[in-house]
Protein backbone atom coordinates (compact mmCIF):
# COMPACT_ATOMS: atom_id res chain seq x y z
CA UNK A 1 0.00 0.00 0.00
CA UNK A 2 1.55 3.30 -1.03
CA UNK A 3 1.74 5.99 1.60
CA UNK A 4 1.29 3.52 4.42
CA UNK A 5 4.13 2.53 6.69
CA UNK A 6 4.55 -1.16 7.38
CA UNK A 7 5.10 -0.41 11.02
CA UNK A 8 4.23 2.85 12.64
CA UNK A 9 3.73 4.35 16.06
CA UNK A 10 2.88 7.84 17.28
CA UNK A 11 3.33 9.07 20.82
CA UNK A 12 3.23 5.45 21.85
CA UNK A 13 3.37 5.14 25.61
CA UNK A 14 3.15 2.06 27.75
CA UNK A 15 3.22 1.96 31.51
CA UNK A 16 3.20 -0.99 33.89
CA UNK A 17 2.14 -0.98 37.48
CA UNK A 18 4.12 -3.34 39.58
CA UNK A 19 4.24 -3.42 43.36
CA UNK A 20 2.70 0.02 43.63
CA UNK A 21 5.33 1.53 41.34
CA UNK A 22 4.60 2.83 37.88
CA UNK A 23 7.17 1.86 35.25
CA UNK A 24 7.16 3.80 32.00
CA UNK A 25 8.42 1.16 29.60
CA UNK A 26 7.80 3.31 26.51
CA UNK A 27 7.58 7.08 26.43
CA UNK A 28 6.00 8.80 23.43
CA UNK A 29 7.69 6.60 20.87
CA UNK A 30 7.39 7.70 17.23
CA UNK A 31 8.48 5.12 14.71
CA UNK A 32 7.98 4.75 10.96
CA UNK A 33 9.26 1.68 9.22
CA UNK A 34 8.92 1.48 5.45
CA UNK A 35 8.09 -1.55 3.42
CA UNK A 36 11.21 -3.49 2.49
CA UNK A 37 13.23 -2.22 5.40
CA UNK A 38 15.18 -4.23 7.90
CA UNK A 39 14.75 -1.92 10.80
CA UNK A 40 16.69 -2.34 14.02
CA UNK A 41 15.97 -1.32 17.57
CA UNK A 42 19.21 -1.21 19.48
CA UNK A 43 19.16 -0.81 23.22
CA UNK A 44 20.26 -2.37 26.49
CA UNK A 45 18.22 -4.64 28.74
CA UNK A 46 15.13 -2.94 30.06
CA UNK A 47 15.11 -0.30 27.31
CA UNK A 48 11.59 -1.25 26.21
CA UNK A 49 12.35 -3.31 23.10
CA UNK A 50 10.22 -6.30 24.02
CA UNK A 51 7.38 -4.08 25.14
CA UNK A 52 7.37 -2.38 21.75
CA UNK A 53 7.43 -5.70 19.91
CA UNK A 54 4.57 -7.02 22.03
CA UNK A 55 2.46 -4.00 21.17
CA UNK A 56 3.07 -4.39 17.45
CA UNK A 57 2.35 -8.12 17.58
CA UNK A 58 -1.03 -7.53 19.29
CA UNK A 59 0.03 -9.11 22.57
CA UNK A 60 -0.09 -5.90 24.53
CA UNK A 61 -2.22 -2.78 24.34
CA UNK A 62 -0.74 0.71 24.31
CA UNK A 63 -1.45 2.89 27.33
CA UNK A 64 -1.71 5.91 25.06
CA UNK A 65 -0.78 6.90 21.54
CA UNK A 66 -1.22 4.42 18.73
CA UNK A 67 0.61 1.68 16.89
CA UNK A 68 -0.19 0.44 13.41
CA UNK A 69 0.90 -2.55 11.41
CA UNK A 70 0.30 -2.37 7.65
CA UNK A 71 -1.99 0.54 8.38
CA UNK A 72 -4.10 -1.39 10.89
CA UNK A 73 -4.48 -0.25 14.46
CA UNK A 74 -3.10 -2.88 16.87
CA UNK A 75 -5.77 -2.11 19.43
CA UNK A 76 -8.76 -2.56 17.15
CA UNK A 77 -7.80 -4.42 13.99
CA UNK A 78 -6.23 -7.56 15.34
CA UNK A 79 -7.99 -9.72 12.75
CA UNK A 80 -6.35 -7.91 9.86
CA UNK A 81 -2.92 -7.90 11.44
CA UNK A 82 -2.45 -11.46 12.70
CA UNK A 83 -2.52 -13.30 9.37
CA UNK A 84 0.27 -11.16 7.91
CA UNK A 85 2.71 -11.04 10.81
CA UNK A 86 4.84 -13.42 12.78
CA UNK A 87 7.37 -13.19 15.53
CA UNK A 88 10.42 -14.88 17.01
CA UNK A 89 11.76 -14.25 20.48
CA UNK A 90 15.24 -15.21 21.54
CA UNK A 91 16.49 -16.60 24.81
CA UNK A 92 13.63 -19.01 25.41
CA UNK A 93 12.73 -22.63 24.83
CA UNK A 94 9.43 -22.66 23.06
CA UNK A 95 7.63 -25.55 21.41
CA UNK A 96 5.80 -28.69 22.47
CA UNK A 97 8.78 -30.65 23.72
CA UNK A 98 7.13 -34.01 23.24
CA UNK A 99 6.34 -33.44 19.57
CA UNK A 100 8.93 -33.79 16.87
CA UNK A 101 10.27 -30.83 14.93
CA UNK A 102 8.09 -31.67 11.97
CA UNK A 103 4.99 -32.23 14.11
CA UNK A 104 5.43 -28.92 15.89
CA UNK A 105 5.77 -27.04 12.64
CA UNK A 106 2.91 -28.92 11.04
CA UNK A 107 0.61 -28.02 13.88
CA UNK A 108 1.42 -24.34 13.72
CA UNK A 109 0.95 -24.36 9.97
CA UNK A 110 -2.55 -25.67 10.56
CA UNK A 111 -3.27 -22.90 13.03
CA UNK A 112 -2.56 -20.55 10.14
CA UNK A 113 -4.84 -22.51 7.85
CA UNK A 114 -2.09 -23.33 5.35
CA UNK A 115 -3.19 -26.09 2.97
CA UNK A 116 -1.54 -29.41 3.80
CA UNK A 117 0.54 -29.83 0.69
CA UNK A 118 1.84 -26.27 0.72
CA UNK A 119 2.65 -26.56 4.41
CA UNK A 120 4.62 -29.76 3.90
CA UNK A 121 6.66 -28.22 1.09
CA UNK A 122 7.43 -25.07 3.01
CA UNK A 123 8.38 -26.97 6.15
CA UNK A 124 10.69 -29.30 4.25
CA UNK A 125 12.38 -26.54 2.38
CA UNK A 126 12.91 -24.43 5.50
CA UNK A 127 14.13 -27.40 7.52
CA UNK A 128 16.66 -27.83 4.79
CA UNK A 129 17.53 -24.13 4.71
CA UNK A 130 18.05 -24.09 8.49
CA UNK A 131 20.24 -27.21 8.17
CA UNK A 132 18.29 -29.38 10.56
CA UNK A 133 17.12 -32.07 8.15
CA UNK A 134 18.74 -34.70 10.36
CA UNK A 135 16.69 -33.45 13.32
CA UNK A 136 13.31 -33.30 11.59
CA UNK A 137 11.92 -36.34 13.36
CA UNK A 138 13.51 -35.72 16.72
CA UNK A 139 11.46 -34.50 19.66
CA UNK A 140 11.86 -30.82 20.30
CA UNK A 141 12.89 -31.33 23.90
CA UNK A 142 16.01 -33.20 22.83
CA UNK A 143 17.33 -30.26 20.80
CA UNK A 144 19.97 -27.75 21.87
CA UNK A 145 19.17 -24.07 22.30
CA UNK A 146 20.50 -23.21 18.87
CA UNK A 147 18.61 -26.04 17.19
CA UNK A 148 15.40 -25.02 18.89
CA UNK A 149 15.79 -21.46 17.74
CA UNK A 150 16.18 -22.68 14.16
CA UNK A 151 12.83 -24.42 14.52
CA UNK A 152 11.40 -21.25 15.98
CA UNK A 153 12.60 -19.32 12.95
CA UNK A 154 10.93 -21.82 10.62
CA UNK A 155 7.72 -21.57 12.62
CA UNK A 156 7.61 -17.85 11.99
CA UNK A 157 8.68 -17.71 8.36
CA UNK A 158 6.75 -20.71 7.03
CA UNK A 159 3.42 -18.94 7.50
CA UNK A 160 4.23 -16.51 4.70
CA UNK A 161 4.15 -13.31 6.75
CA UNK A 162 4.64 -9.87 5.25
CA UNK A 163 6.01 -8.36 8.42
CA UNK A 164 8.22 -10.23 10.85
CA UNK A 165 9.17 -9.14 14.34
CA UNK A 166 12.38 -10.54 15.75
CA UNK A 167 13.00 -9.86 19.42
CA UNK A 168 16.68 -10.52 20.13
CA UNK A 169 16.53 -13.57 17.86
CA UNK A 170 20.17 -14.53 18.35
CA UNK A 171 20.29 -14.01 22.11
CA UNK A 172 22.52 -16.61 23.70
CA UNK A 173 23.03 -18.58 20.48
CA UNK A 174 26.18 -20.13 19.12
CA UNK A 175 28.04 -18.22 16.43
CA UNK A 176 27.04 -20.57 13.63
CA UNK A 177 23.32 -20.47 14.35
CA UNK A 178 23.40 -16.69 14.76
CA UNK A 179 25.09 -16.31 11.42
CA UNK A 180 22.68 -18.68 9.73
CA UNK A 181 19.69 -16.80 11.08
CA UNK A 182 21.05 -13.38 10.13
CA UNK A 183 21.83 -14.52 6.64
CA UNK A 184 18.42 -16.06 6.21
CA UNK A 185 16.58 -12.96 7.44
CA UNK A 186 18.48 -10.80 5.00
CA UNK A 187 17.87 -13.18 2.14
CA UNK A 188 14.16 -13.51 2.98
CA UNK A 189 13.78 -9.76 2.86
CA UNK A 190 15.54 -9.42 -0.47
CA UNK A 191 13.33 -12.02 -2.14
CA UNK A 192 10.26 -9.82 -2.06
CA UNK A 193 10.04 -6.05 -1.86
CA UNK A 194 6.81 -6.16 0.11
CA UNK A 195 8.41 -7.72 3.16
CA UNK A 196 9.50 -5.89 6.29
CA UNK A 197 11.46 -6.87 9.39
CA UNK A 198 11.66 -5.19 12.75
CA UNK A 199 14.52 -6.59 14.78
CA UNK A 200 15.60 -5.78 18.31
CA UNK A 201 19.02 -6.46 19.67
CA UNK A 202 21.53 -5.34 22.19
CA UNK A 203 24.41 -6.60 20.05
CA UNK A 204 25.72 -3.57 18.22
CA UNK A 205 27.51 -5.69 15.65
CA UNK A 206 24.26 -7.39 14.73
CA UNK A 207 22.49 -4.08 14.25
CA UNK A 208 25.36 -2.61 12.29
CA UNK A 209 25.79 -5.56 9.98
CA UNK A 210 22.13 -6.30 9.35
CA UNK A 211 19.96 -3.22 9.54
CA UNK A 212 19.10 -0.60 6.97
CA UNK A 213 18.09 1.83 9.65
CA UNK A 214 18.43 1.73 13.40
CA UNK A 215 16.63 3.41 16.24
CA UNK A 216 18.65 3.57 19.42
CA UNK A 217 16.36 3.11 22.37
CA UNK A 218 17.14 3.79 25.98
CA UNK A 219 14.85 3.90 28.97
CA UNK A 220 11.71 3.82 26.82
CA UNK A 221 12.81 6.62 24.55
CA UNK A 222 14.23 6.69 21.07
CA UNK A 223 17.39 8.74 21.41
CA UNK A 224 18.73 8.52 17.87
CA UNK A 225 17.65 7.24 14.50
CA UNK A 226 19.37 6.72 11.17
CA UNK A 227 21.37 4.37 9.02
CA UNK A 228 24.34 2.76 10.76
CA UNK A 229 26.61 5.10 8.86
CA UNK A 230 24.65 8.20 9.79
CA UNK A 231 24.61 7.18 13.41
CA UNK A 232 28.33 6.61 13.51
CA UNK A 233 28.88 10.02 11.97
CA UNK A 234 27.39 11.47 15.09
CA UNK A 235 30.60 10.92 16.94
CA UNK A 236 32.96 12.16 14.30
CA UNK A 237 34.02 15.08 16.43
CA UNK A 238 34.46 13.03 19.54
CA UNK A 239 37.16 10.62 20.49
CA UNK A 240 36.47 6.98 21.24
CA UNK A 241 39.17 4.70 22.61
CA UNK A 242 39.24 1.05 23.48
CA UNK A 243 41.49 -0.56 26.06
CA UNK A 244 42.03 -3.75 27.95
CA UNK A 245 42.79 -3.46 31.59
CA UNK A 246 44.09 -6.00 34.10
CA UNK A 247 43.28 -6.59 36.84
CA UNK A 248 39.69 -5.47 36.72
CA UNK A 249 39.15 -2.13 38.36
CA UNK A 250 36.06 -0.09 38.98
CA UNK A 251 35.64 2.61 36.35
CA UNK A 252 32.99 4.62 38.17
CA UNK A 253 35.35 7.56 38.55
CA UNK A 254 35.24 8.11 34.76
CA UNK A 255 31.79 9.63 35.15
CA UNK A 256 33.25 12.64 36.95
CA UNK A 257 36.30 13.01 34.75
CA UNK A 258 36.39 16.19 32.71
CA UNK A 259 35.89 15.65 28.98
CA UNK A 260 34.58 12.08 29.38
CA UNK A 261 31.09 11.59 27.92
CA UNK A 262 30.63 8.01 28.97
CA UNK A 263 32.09 4.54 28.93
CA UNK A 264 31.18 0.92 28.55
CA UNK A 265 33.01 -1.99 30.07
CA UNK A 266 32.71 -5.72 30.10
CA UNK A 267 34.72 -8.55 31.48
CA UNK A 268 36.48 -10.64 28.89
CA UNK A 269 38.79 -13.48 29.78
CA UNK A 270 39.72 -12.13 33.19
CA UNK A 271 40.38 -8.67 31.79
CA UNK A 272 38.28 -5.59 31.57
CA UNK A 273 37.51 -4.53 28.05
CA UNK A 274 36.45 -0.89 28.07
CA UNK A 275 35.55 1.80 25.62
CA UNK A 276 35.54 5.44 26.59
CA UNK A 277 33.97 8.24 24.61
CA UNK A 278 35.44 11.73 25.13
CA UNK A 279 34.68 15.17 23.81
CA UNK A 280 38.11 15.31 22.18
CA UNK A 281 41.68 14.02 22.43
CA UNK A 282 42.54 16.24 25.35
CA UNK A 283 41.00 13.91 27.93
CA UNK A 284 42.87 10.81 26.79
CA UNK A 285 45.92 11.29 28.98
CA UNK A 286 43.77 11.92 32.07
CA UNK A 287 41.89 8.70 31.43
CA UNK A 288 45.03 6.63 30.97
CA UNK A 289 46.76 8.03 34.03
CA UNK A 290 43.55 7.58 36.00
CA UNK A 291 43.53 3.88 35.21
CA UNK A 292 47.16 3.42 36.26
CA UNK A 293 46.64 5.44 39.42
CA UNK A 294 43.93 2.99 40.46
CA UNK A 295 46.13 -0.03 40.07
CA UNK A 296 45.01 -1.01 36.56
CA UNK A 297 47.58 -2.10 34.01
CA UNK A 298 46.73 -1.18 30.45
CA UNK A 299 47.33 -4.29 28.38
CA UNK A 300 46.33 -2.75 25.10
CA UNK A 301 45.07 0.57 23.91
CA UNK A 302 43.62 1.47 20.57
CA UNK A 303 41.86 4.28 18.82
CA UNK A 304 39.80 2.95 15.94
CA UNK A 305 36.60 3.46 14.00
CA UNK A 306 33.67 4.51 16.15
CA UNK A 307 31.07 1.83 16.77
CA UNK A 308 27.33 2.01 17.34
CA UNK A 309 28.00 1.31 20.96
CA UNK A 310 30.16 4.42 21.12
CA UNK A 311 27.19 6.36 19.79
CA UNK A 312 25.07 4.84 22.51
CA UNK A 313 27.69 5.70 25.12
CA UNK A 314 27.83 9.27 23.91
CA UNK A 315 24.06 9.63 24.05
CA UNK A 316 23.45 7.91 27.36
CA UNK A 317 26.73 7.82 29.22
CA UNK A 318 26.67 4.04 29.52
CA UNK A 319 27.22 0.85 27.54
CA UNK A 320 24.77 -1.54 25.93
CA UNK A 321 25.44 -4.57 28.11
CA UNK B 1 -8.61 -26.57 11.04
CA UNK B 2 -7.44 -25.25 14.38
CA UNK B 3 -10.06 -27.35 16.11
CA UNK B 4 -8.83 -30.50 14.45
CA UNK B 5 -5.19 -29.66 15.05
CA UNK B 6 -5.67 -28.84 18.69
CA UNK B 7 -7.50 -32.14 19.17
CA UNK B 8 -4.65 -33.88 17.46
CA UNK B 9 -2.20 -32.09 19.74
CA UNK B 10 -4.06 -33.19 22.82
CA UNK B 11 -4.11 -36.73 21.53
CA UNK B 12 -0.35 -36.61 21.03
CA UNK B 13 0.18 -35.25 24.50
CA UNK B 14 -2.15 -37.65 26.28
CA UNK B 15 -2.14 -40.86 24.34
CA UNK B 16 1.58 -40.87 24.20
CA UNK B 17 2.28 -44.36 22.90
CA UNK B 18 5.99 -43.82 22.98
CA UNK B 19 5.64 -43.85 26.75
CA UNK B 20 3.13 -46.66 27.22
CA UNK B 21 3.91 -46.94 30.91
CA UNK B 22 2.73 -43.38 31.53
CA UNK B 23 -0.41 -44.06 29.56
CA UNK B 24 -1.14 -47.25 31.46
CA UNK B 25 -0.55 -45.63 34.83
CA UNK B 26 -2.76 -42.66 34.14
CA UNK B 27 -5.53 -44.37 32.27
CA UNK B 28 -5.70 -47.78 33.88
CA UNK B 29 -3.74 -48.25 37.09
CA UNK B 30 -4.64 -44.99 38.76
CA UNK B 31 -8.39 -45.07 38.10
CA UNK B 32 -8.60 -48.78 38.83
CA UNK B 33 -6.60 -48.34 42.03
CA UNK B 34 -8.84 -45.49 43.14
CA UNK B 35 -11.99 -47.47 42.35
CA UNK B 36 -10.80 -50.56 44.22
CA UNK B 37 -9.82 -48.43 47.20
CA UNK B 38 -13.29 -46.96 47.19
CA UNK B 39 -14.89 -50.40 47.05
CA UNK B 40 -12.63 -51.63 49.86
CA UNK B 41 -13.53 -48.62 51.98
CA UNK B 42 -17.16 -49.28 51.29
CA UNK B 43 -16.85 -52.79 52.69
CA UNK B 44 -14.84 -51.67 55.69
CA UNK B 45 -17.26 -48.87 56.57
CA UNK B 46 -20.49 -50.74 55.94
CA UNK B 47 -19.31 -54.27 56.63
CA UNK B 48 -21.02 -55.19 53.36
CA UNK B 49 -24.19 -54.38 55.17
CA UNK B 50 -25.75 -51.86 52.88
CA UNK B 51 -26.30 -54.21 50.03
CA UNK B 52 -25.39 -54.21 46.36
CA UNK B 53 -27.53 -51.19 45.52
CA UNK B 54 -25.30 -48.80 47.41
CA UNK B 55 -22.18 -50.33 45.97
CA UNK B 56 -23.51 -49.98 42.44
CA UNK B 57 -24.47 -46.36 43.16
CA UNK B 58 -21.04 -45.51 44.43
CA UNK B 59 -19.15 -47.50 41.84
CA UNK B 60 -20.93 -46.03 38.84
CA UNK B 61 -20.74 -42.49 40.24
CA UNK B 62 -17.04 -42.85 40.81
CA UNK B 63 -16.43 -44.32 37.35
CA UNK B 64 -18.22 -41.53 35.53
CA UNK B 65 -16.59 -38.97 37.76
CA UNK B 66 -13.47 -39.95 35.83
CA UNK B 67 -14.75 -37.97 32.87
CA UNK B 68 -15.12 -34.83 34.93
CA UNK B 69 -12.00 -35.25 37.03
CA UNK B 70 -9.55 -36.05 34.28
CA UNK B 71 -10.80 -33.27 32.06
CA UNK B 72 -10.88 -30.62 34.76
CA UNK B 73 -7.45 -31.58 36.10
CA UNK B 74 -6.17 -31.11 32.60
CA UNK B 75 -8.00 -27.89 31.87
CA UNK B 76 -6.61 -26.42 35.05
CA UNK B 77 -3.14 -26.72 33.63
CA UNK B 78 -3.48 -26.18 29.89
CA UNK B 79 -3.15 -22.40 29.82
CA UNK B 80 -0.39 -22.52 32.38
CA UNK B 81 1.52 -25.15 30.41
CA UNK B 82 1.12 -23.33 27.12
CA UNK B 83 2.38 -20.16 28.68
CA UNK B 84 5.16 -21.35 30.94
CA UNK B 85 6.12 -24.90 30.14
CA UNK B 86 5.93 -24.93 26.36
CA UNK B 87 6.21 -21.11 26.06
CA UNK B 88 3.95 -21.16 23.05
CA UNK B 89 0.99 -19.15 24.33
CA UNK B 90 2.14 -15.94 22.69
CA UNK B 91 2.77 -17.69 19.40
CA UNK B 92 -0.65 -19.31 19.51
CA UNK B 93 -2.16 -16.00 20.44
CA UNK B 94 -0.72 -14.01 17.54
CA UNK B 95 -1.84 -16.62 15.03
CA UNK B 96 -5.09 -16.04 13.14
CA UNK B 97 -6.83 -18.92 14.90
CA UNK B 98 -8.88 -18.31 18.00
CA UNK B 99 -7.28 -19.52 21.20
CA UNK B 100 -10.81 -20.17 22.41
CA UNK B 101 -11.37 -22.68 19.64
CA UNK B 102 -8.02 -24.24 20.33
CA UNK B 103 -9.02 -24.76 23.96
CA UNK B 104 -12.32 -26.28 22.89
CA UNK B 105 -10.38 -28.75 20.76
CA UNK B 106 -7.96 -29.72 23.46
CA UNK B 107 -10.63 -30.00 26.14
CA UNK B 108 -12.89 -32.03 23.90
CA UNK B 109 -10.14 -34.50 23.09
CA UNK B 110 -9.20 -34.81 26.73
CA UNK B 111 -12.82 -35.64 27.44
CA UNK B 112 -12.85 -38.29 24.76
CA UNK B 113 -9.65 -39.84 26.04
CA UNK B 114 -11.04 -39.93 29.57
CA UNK B 115 -13.61 -42.28 28.11
CA UNK B 116 -10.83 -44.85 28.00
CA UNK B 117 -10.42 -44.92 31.77
CA UNK B 118 -14.19 -45.02 32.09
CA UNK B 119 -14.39 -48.04 29.83
CA UNK B 120 -11.79 -49.85 31.90
CA UNK B 121 -13.79 -49.13 35.04
CA UNK B 122 -17.03 -50.31 33.47
CA UNK B 123 -15.42 -53.58 32.52
CA UNK B 124 -14.01 -53.93 36.02
CA UNK B 125 -17.56 -53.31 37.25
CA UNK B 126 -18.73 -56.46 35.48
CA UNK B 127 -16.20 -58.44 37.49
CA UNK B 128 -17.49 -56.82 40.67
CA UNK B 129 -21.02 -57.85 39.71
CA UNK B 130 -22.39 -54.34 39.33
CA UNK B 131 -25.98 -54.89 38.11
CA UNK B 132 -25.77 -52.91 34.87
CA UNK B 133 -28.94 -52.25 32.94
CA UNK B 134 -27.72 -50.02 30.18
CA UNK B 135 -30.05 -47.76 28.22
CA UNK B 136 -27.96 -46.92 25.19
CA UNK B 137 -29.96 -43.90 24.15
CA UNK B 138 -29.62 -42.36 27.58
CA UNK B 139 -25.93 -43.23 27.57
CA UNK B 140 -25.50 -41.14 24.46
CA UNK B 141 -27.27 -38.32 26.28
CA UNK B 142 -24.86 -38.80 29.19
CA UNK B 143 -21.92 -38.18 26.92
CA UNK B 144 -23.44 -35.26 25.07
CA UNK B 145 -24.55 -33.46 28.19
CA UNK B 146 -21.33 -34.31 30.01
CA UNK B 147 -19.28 -33.04 27.13
CA UNK B 148 -21.13 -29.75 26.93
CA UNK B 149 -20.87 -29.29 30.67
CA UNK B 150 -17.18 -30.08 30.95
CA UNK B 151 -16.20 -27.98 27.98
CA UNK B 152 -18.27 -25.06 29.27
CA UNK B 153 -16.92 -25.29 32.79
CA UNK B 154 -13.42 -25.96 31.51
CA UNK B 155 -13.35 -22.93 29.25
CA UNK B 156 -14.56 -20.71 32.04
CA UNK B 157 -11.75 -22.07 34.17
CA UNK B 158 -9.22 -21.46 31.39
CA UNK B 159 -10.38 -17.87 31.15
CA UNK B 160 -9.65 -17.43 34.83
CA UNK B 161 -6.29 -19.09 34.39
CA UNK B 162 -5.28 -16.65 31.70
CA UNK B 163 -5.42 -13.97 34.35
CA UNK B 164 -3.60 -15.80 37.10
CA UNK B 165 -0.10 -17.13 36.97
CA UNK B 166 -0.28 -19.77 39.61
CA UNK B 167 -2.50 -22.39 41.18
CA UNK B 168 -4.44 -22.89 37.97
CA UNK B 169 -4.23 -26.63 38.37
CA UNK B 170 -5.31 -26.42 41.97
CA UNK B 171 -8.46 -24.55 40.98
CA UNK B 172 -9.36 -27.33 38.55
CA UNK B 173 -8.76 -29.97 41.20
CA UNK B 174 -10.78 -28.08 43.80
CA UNK B 175 -13.63 -27.72 41.34
CA UNK B 176 -13.53 -31.42 40.54
CA UNK B 177 -13.50 -32.15 44.27
CA UNK B 178 -16.64 -30.08 44.77
CA UNK B 179 -18.41 -31.98 42.02
CA UNK B 180 -17.28 -35.25 43.57
CA UNK B 181 -18.59 -34.48 47.02
CA UNK B 182 -21.67 -32.40 46.32
CA UNK B 183 -23.12 -33.78 43.11
CA UNK B 184 -24.33 -37.06 44.50
CA UNK B 185 -21.59 -38.91 42.65
CA UNK B 186 -20.88 -41.19 45.59
CA UNK B 187 -22.77 -39.62 48.50
CA UNK B 188 -26.52 -39.60 47.87
CA UNK B 189 -28.12 -36.21 48.31
CA UNK B 190 -30.44 -37.67 50.92
CA UNK B 191 -27.57 -38.11 53.38
CA UNK B 192 -26.20 -34.59 52.86
CA UNK B 193 -27.24 -31.87 55.35
CA UNK B 194 -30.25 -29.87 54.23
CA UNK B 195 -28.33 -26.64 53.52
CA UNK B 196 -25.77 -28.46 51.40
CA UNK B 197 -28.53 -30.16 49.49
CA UNK B 198 -29.85 -26.83 48.26
CA UNK B 199 -26.43 -26.09 46.86
CA UNK B 200 -26.17 -29.55 45.32
CA UNK B 201 -29.47 -29.11 43.55
CA UNK B 202 -28.10 -25.99 41.88
CA UNK B 203 -25.15 -27.89 40.41
CA UNK B 204 -25.79 -29.22 36.90
CA UNK B 205 -23.46 -32.12 37.67
CA UNK B 206 -25.97 -33.40 40.24
CA UNK B 207 -28.51 -33.93 37.48
CA UNK B 208 -25.89 -35.39 35.23
CA UNK B 209 -24.98 -38.07 37.76
CA UNK B 210 -28.65 -38.86 38.11
CA UNK B 211 -28.81 -39.22 34.35
CA UNK B 212 -25.79 -41.53 34.54
CA UNK B 213 -27.53 -43.84 37.01
CA UNK B 214 -30.65 -43.95 34.89
CA UNK B 215 -28.59 -44.77 31.81
CA UNK B 216 -26.34 -47.38 33.39
CA UNK B 217 -28.32 -48.90 36.28
CA UNK B 218 -31.76 -48.67 34.70
CA UNK B 219 -33.30 -46.32 37.27
CA UNK B 220 -32.59 -43.62 39.82
CA UNK B 221 -32.36 -45.17 43.28
CA UNK B 222 -31.51 -41.94 45.09
CA UNK B 223 -34.74 -40.58 46.58
CA UNK B 224 -34.12 -36.83 46.23
CA UNK B 225 -33.15 -37.07 42.61
CA UNK B 226 -35.83 -39.65 41.81
CA UNK B 227 -38.34 -36.80 42.06
CA UNK B 228 -37.06 -35.45 38.75
CA UNK B 229 -38.09 -36.91 35.45
CA UNK B 230 -35.48 -38.22 33.05
CA UNK B 231 -36.24 -35.37 30.68
CA UNK B 232 -35.54 -32.91 33.46
CA UNK B 233 -32.17 -34.40 34.28
CA UNK B 234 -31.26 -34.17 30.61
CA UNK B 235 -32.53 -30.69 29.94
CA UNK B 236 -31.42 -28.93 33.09
CA UNK B 237 -27.68 -29.68 32.86
CA UNK B 238 -27.85 -29.17 29.09
CA UNK B 239 -29.33 -25.71 29.54
CA UNK B 240 -26.78 -24.80 32.22
CA UNK B 241 -23.96 -26.03 29.97
CA UNK B 242 -25.16 -23.83 27.14
CA UNK B 243 -25.19 -20.89 29.51
CA UNK B 244 -21.69 -21.85 30.68
CA UNK B 245 -20.45 -22.03 27.10
CA UNK B 246 -21.93 -18.62 26.35
CA UNK B 247 -20.52 -17.18 29.55
CA UNK B 248 -17.11 -18.65 28.91
CA UNK B 249 -17.06 -17.10 25.47
CA UNK B 250 -18.06 -13.71 26.81
CA UNK B 251 -15.55 -13.97 29.60
CA UNK B 252 -12.94 -14.86 27.02
CA UNK B 253 -13.56 -11.64 25.17
CA UNK B 254 -13.14 -9.77 28.43
CA UNK B 255 -10.12 -11.80 29.42
CA UNK B 256 -8.59 -11.25 26.01
CA UNK B 257 -8.79 -7.52 26.51
CA UNK B 258 -7.53 -7.73 30.08
CA UNK B 259 -4.53 -9.92 29.29
CA UNK B 260 -3.51 -7.58 26.51
CA UNK B 261 -4.00 -4.61 28.76
CA UNK B 262 -2.01 -6.09 31.59
CA UNK B 263 0.53 -7.97 29.51
CA UNK B 264 -0.05 -11.43 30.94
CA UNK B 265 0.45 -13.53 27.85
CA UNK B 266 3.99 -14.52 28.55
CA UNK B 267 4.03 -13.96 32.24
CA UNK B 268 5.92 -16.60 34.16
CA UNK B 269 5.34 -17.67 37.71
CA UNK B 270 7.91 -16.40 40.12
CA UNK B 271 7.34 -18.15 43.38
N1 LIG C 1 4.63 -7.04 32.68
C1 LIG C 1 5.43 -6.10 33.21
N2 LIG C 1 5.19 -5.61 34.44
C2 LIG C 1 5.97 -4.65 34.96
N3 LIG C 1 7.03 -4.10 34.36
C3 LIG C 1 7.34 -4.55 33.13
C4 LIG C 1 6.56 -5.57 32.50
N4 LIG C 1 7.10 -5.83 31.28
C5 LIG C 1 8.17 -4.99 31.17
N5 LIG C 1 8.32 -4.23 32.27
C6 LIG C 1 9.35 -3.20 32.49
O1 LIG C 1 9.39 -2.35 31.37
C7 LIG C 1 10.73 -2.00 31.05
C8 LIG C 1 11.04 -2.42 29.63
O2 LIG C 1 11.10 -3.83 29.55
P1 LIG C 1 11.34 -4.60 28.19
O3 LIG C 1 10.43 -4.06 27.16
O4 LIG C 1 11.26 -6.04 28.48
O5 LIG C 1 12.84 -4.20 27.84
P2 LIG C 1 13.87 -4.90 26.84
O6 LIG C 1 13.15 -5.88 26.01
O7 LIG C 1 14.45 -3.77 26.05
O8 LIG C 1 14.92 -5.52 27.70
C9 LIG C 1 11.60 -2.68 32.09
O9 LIG C 1 11.87 -1.73 33.10
C10 LIG C 1 10.74 -3.78 32.59
O10 LIG C 1 11.06 -4.09 33.92
MG1 LIG D 1 13.56 -7.90 25.75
Amino acid sequence: MPGVYSIESRSLTRTFKSKGEVVEALKEVDLSVRQGELFGLLGPNGAGKTTLIKIFTTLLLPTSGYAKVAGHDVAKEVKQIRPIINMVTGGEHSGYGLLTVRENLWMFSQFYGIPGKVAKERIDSLIDRMRITHLADRKIRTLSTGERQRVNIIRAFMTGPKIVFLDEPTLGLDVETSRLIRRYVKEWLEQDGERTVLLTTHYMMEADELCDRIAIINDGEIVALGTPRELKKRIQDETAIGMEISPEIDLGWLDGTKGVMGYSAKEEGGMLSARVVMEDDSAVSDVLSGVTARGGRIISFYKDEPTLEDVFVKLTGRGLE
Amino acid sequence: MSLKSSMWLQYQIDANWTRPLVFVVYNILRPVGAALLLVAMFYVVTGGYMGGGSLAYLYVGNAFFMLIAQTLFFVGWVVHDDREHYQVLKYLYISPMSYFKYLIGRTAMRFLLSGFALMVLIVLGYLLRIPYRIDWLLLVAVFLVGWAFIVGAGLLLSGINMLTARHGGAVGEALAGIFYLLSGAIFPLSILPQWVRGFSLALPSTYWFSLVRRAVLGAESEEVMAQFTTLQVVLYPMAISMVLLGLSYLSFLGVDHLTRKKGMLDMTTTY
